[in-house]
């Protein structure tokens, strides 16, 4: 008897998740009609407002309430936002009309960025890419809205530090940008440093000021961190040699900083890096084998008969990658057969296949731009 | 006599109530969660709360093949389609007798050249290597001599340059945001050492431009089973255990992998056919081992359409090897079950695999034969094993038609009356026939397992026609 109860129990659950799926199918028939009826009144109503800015009147009284009340709610906003950007993907008169609308409810995005603030993180999450898209024109003094989103940066959710971080790189401030990465670092939080590389990278502002203002505060973010900024620095500007140098030439310093001062000398050769790349090169001790690697590889930028030497010495390397990146970079140096005989006519036959599978590549690709 | 044997019906009813309990139970739970998670996934991109930017993760994506003739060429097409920034394809022949290697060599415009290749990972000897660079990214042959599906993962990732791997299958493609999609729990967490794509049936999909264009269930009945099957036993209940850390396995069809962690773990398991498996509960070993932190998600919106075998033969080859797969990863790694340190991975996703997907088609069977048997000595009680089943077919239907439902509605796509008609009358026939066959396959998969343990299955393949007009499956070709 309690078996069949149990099976009756199950039957129950059976029964109730057919109704479920039934009522869900319905459901979602049903709201996807409402939701195309509710986007068509909002944004005829938005159009108005848009009529009477071709014609130089101003808003309608009580449109920002009615906008304040309506984005509160994060659907509305999204459905704000697509038909907005359609405007302002459209005919040149739309575009202009849209952009004037935008300037025209910045109160409103004030307003909303305070009260998405408090919101689940997965709200404000939505609303700070909503300011990277929406944001005031760069001339607008929108301080207030950057310390907000500023502290957006302290959230838990990944998504909405990011955003918050893209929204402010489109504001082009660097004190509020270095304010974020500051409050980032504090905060603790995991962000992938190529996620903030990458943020970094699509400022909008000096970045050159944003260069000096992080620099500042260098020694006080943590290694993910200045990591980060590092690699932004070396995609950014090749300004930075002496600072690069003196996080080089400490052996004190995180190897991974030292790694990413290595590959800033390979994209912007210095010749002051000359003496420490060779040495690093010529290394053979097996705790240092990713300087060896890393610096042989930078030396394929560095011409002269010491670099070649340093090349011809490390490919002999016990280090497989140290052999493999340096016969790249001796190819790399357009020597050929002749130049390179000792190495490919020698005696060691890994150092002899590696040479050639470079030089082999090397030719292929020529060919290939030849054709 | 005939009463104990009425008693030890009564005690092995009381286990088959049990046991489908702790089945169904699961069921709805994987269910539920799986869906609340597609759908919770949906309002998080609806709602751009998702990594946009094109970061910087080099992937190398290994393709392992063995007489693949009639697909190779799409699948690399695919693969040259991704919207990704930087990656490079190998090609690993594992000693095809057929013309894999000279149709990728004729359409790909390769040279022959003497590369070296650092010998991490044992693996068989290289025969040649071919290269260009002449498309948007790197594409690498390899030919070596034949060692299994495994030995050639693991030449693919001694050849590999990138920090991270894909592996995936030579039948597959991968839509255009695929690898994108993949890498993203990578940028999330630096924890992440292994990350599964979901894999799909293509049958019945159209793709163009690497992107579902149309989507109807397969005309044929085994495929739009199969559909069914894969959204319920495999989608729902991967997601409930990536909720805990406790993926114990992520399909050879499409997964993501760091590779130093690998290559440290000692790669994969040549011995296995369930390189796949053993693979990610060595990872699970290895890292609890030796202490470290690490995660192996699931990437549910990284998709992977690949062919379910059409012919019932086919389908039995591969469920067998799938079996013998399973036992010898989870024999191999049985201590997972007794050590407290590996907490729910072995509390919960060893046990599930144990009971549920390695014992229940000995468990199935003998099912069966204890209710013919019950029968033939008069004390079977017809109406409470009609009920039984009754209730066991309309579960599993439900489940499996609210998992495919929901997968359906997460990604937007449209079915058609038909389709709808289809699924809810393939999903009765599943569960009440083909369950059953398979579990017959799987109790006879262990009988010859040894034989072919390096084998790499033989399954009648359909070209994937890759072409930025679209792809559509074309005529049969044997292999």
């Amino acid at each position: 008897m309690g078996s069949e109860l149990l099976l009756y129990g199950y039957g129950f659950v059976c029964v109730s998740m057919l109704i479920f799926n039934v009522a869900y199918s319905l459901s979602l028939k049903r709201k996807d009609r409402r939701l195309k009826n509710r986007d068509r009144r909002f944004a005829r109503r938005v159009d108005r407002q848009l009529d009477r800015l071709r014609t130089g009147e101003g808003l309608e009284r009580g449109h920002l309430t009615y906008l304040r009340r309506k984005l509160s709610r994060v659907n509305h906003l999204a459905a704000f936002d697509r038909m907005v950007m359609e405007r302002l993907e459209g005919a040149a008169e739309d575009r202009e009309a849209a952009r004037a609308y935008q300037r025209e409810i910045q109160p409103v995005i004030l307003h909303l960025a305070l009260f998405y603030r408090d919101r689940e993180d997965i709200q404000a999450a939505y609303f700070a890419y909503f300011l990277s898209r929406h944001r005031p024109q760069r001339h607008q003094a929108m301080d207030a809205i950057q310390d907000v989103m500023v502290k957006y940066m302290g959230k838990e959710s990944l998504y909405c530090r990011v955003n918050a971080l893209q929204a402010l790189c489109g504001f082009g401030s660097p004190e509020s940008v270095a304010e974020a990465v500051t409050a980032l670092d504090r905060g603790g939080r995991f962000l992938h440093e190529k996620v903030l590389t990458d943020g970094l990278l699509s400022f909008t502002g000096s970045h050159e000021r944003l260069t000096a203002l992080l620099l500042e505060r260098f020694d006080s973010f943590s290694v993910p961190t200045r990591l980060s900024v590092l690699n932004y620095i070396r995609f950014c500007s090749g300004a930075y040699g002496e600072q690069m140098m003196n996080i080089l030439s400490n052996p004190a310093e995180d190897k991974e900083l030292r790694l990413s001062a290595i590959r800033y000398f390979g994209r912007y050769p210095m010749e002051e890096a000359r003496p420490l790349l060779l040495a690093l090169a010529a290394d053979k001790e097996p705790a240092g084998w990713e300087y060896a690697s890393i610096a042989v590889s930078v030396l394929a930028g560095y011409q002269g008969g010491d670099v070649q030497d340093a090349l011809t010495a490390a490919i002999y390397s016990a280090n497989w990658y140290v052999r493999s990146n340096a016969a790249a970079s001796l190819a790399r140096q357009g020597l050929d057969y002749s130049d390179l005989i000792s190495v490919v006519a020698g005696g060691d036959r890994y150092v002899r296949e590696m040479m050639l599978y470079q030089l082999d590549l090397r030719r292929e690709q020529g060919e290939k731009t030849a054709l | 006599m005939t009463d104990v044997l009425k008693a030890a019906l009564q005690v092995v009813g009381g286990f088959f109530v049990a046991y489908m309990i702790g089945y169904a139970s699961f069921l709805f739970l994987s269910v539920t969660v799986g869906s609340s998670a597609l759908y919770g996934a949906k309002r998080r991109n609806a709602l751009k709360n998702e990594l946009r930017g094109e970061y910087y993760v080099p992937v190398s994506i290994i393709v392992p093949a063995h007489n693949e003739s009639v697909t190779i060429e799409s699948t690399v097409r695919s693969l040259l389609a991704l919207d990704y920034r930087t990656y490079e394809i190998i090609v690993v022949d594992d000693g095809s007798t057929d013309d894999t290697a000279q149709i990728l060599r004729d359409a790909f415009h390769m040279f022959r050249i003497n590369r070296p290749i650092q010998r991490r990972l044992r693996c068989q000897q290289v025969e040649a290597v071919y290269e260009t660079r002449a498309w948007k990214t790197p594409i690498t042959l390899i030919q070596k001599r034949n060692g299994g599906k495994a030995d050639a993962l693991n030449m693919g990732i001694n050849a590999s340059r990138y920090p991270y791997f894909l592996c995936m299958d030579a039948d597959s493609v991968l839509q255009r945001d695929s690898l994108e999609k993949i890498v993203r729990p990578v940028l999330e967490d630096d924890r992440v050492v292994a990350v599964g794509g979901a894999v799909r049936p293509c049958n019945g999909a159209e793709i163009e431009d690497g992107a579902v264009v149309r989507y109807r269930m397969p005309n044929k009945l085994l495929p739009c089973m199969q559909v069914l099957e894969y959204d319920r036993s495999f989608l729902a209940a991967r997601i409930l255990f990536d909720k805990f850390n406790g993926s114990i396995i992520i399909s050879g069809a499409f997964g993501l992998f760091k590779k130093s962690v690998v290559v440290d773990a000692g790669g994969y398991d040549t011995t296995t056919m369930g390189e796949d498996m053993e693979l990610v509960m060595k990872l699970h070993v290895f890292c609890r081992e030796h202490g470290m932190p690490y995660l192996i998600r699931y990437a549910t919106d990284a998709i992977c359409w690949t062919q379910a075998p059409e012919k019932l033969s086919d389908l039995c080859k591969q469920r067998r090897r799938w079996h013998i797969g399973l036992f010898q990863s989870m024999t191999r790694h049985r201590r997972i079950l007794s050590d407290p340190k590996y907490g729910m991975v072995g509390l919960v996703s060893y046990i599930y695999f144990l009971i549920y997907e390695l014992f229940s088609p000995y468990i199935e069977v003998a099912g069966m034969v204890t209710t013919a048997l019950a029968m033939a000595l008069g004390v079977l009680n017809v109406s409470f094993m009609v009920l039984y089943m009754g209730i066991y077919v309309a579960y599993s239907s439900i489940l499996s038609l609210t998992a495919f439902f929901a997968r359906v509605h997460t990604i937007d796509l449209k079915l058609t009356f038909s389709d709808v008609c289809k699924a809810v009358g393939l999903c009765l026939l599943e569960v009440s026939c083909l369950r059953f066959v398979l579990a017959w396959v799987r109790v006879t998969a262990l009988g010859g397992g040894k034989k072919r343990k390096r084998g790499w299955g033989e399954i009648e393949r359909k070209q994937i026609h890759f072409s930025t007009t679209g792809a559509k499956q074309e005529q049969p070709r044997q292999k």
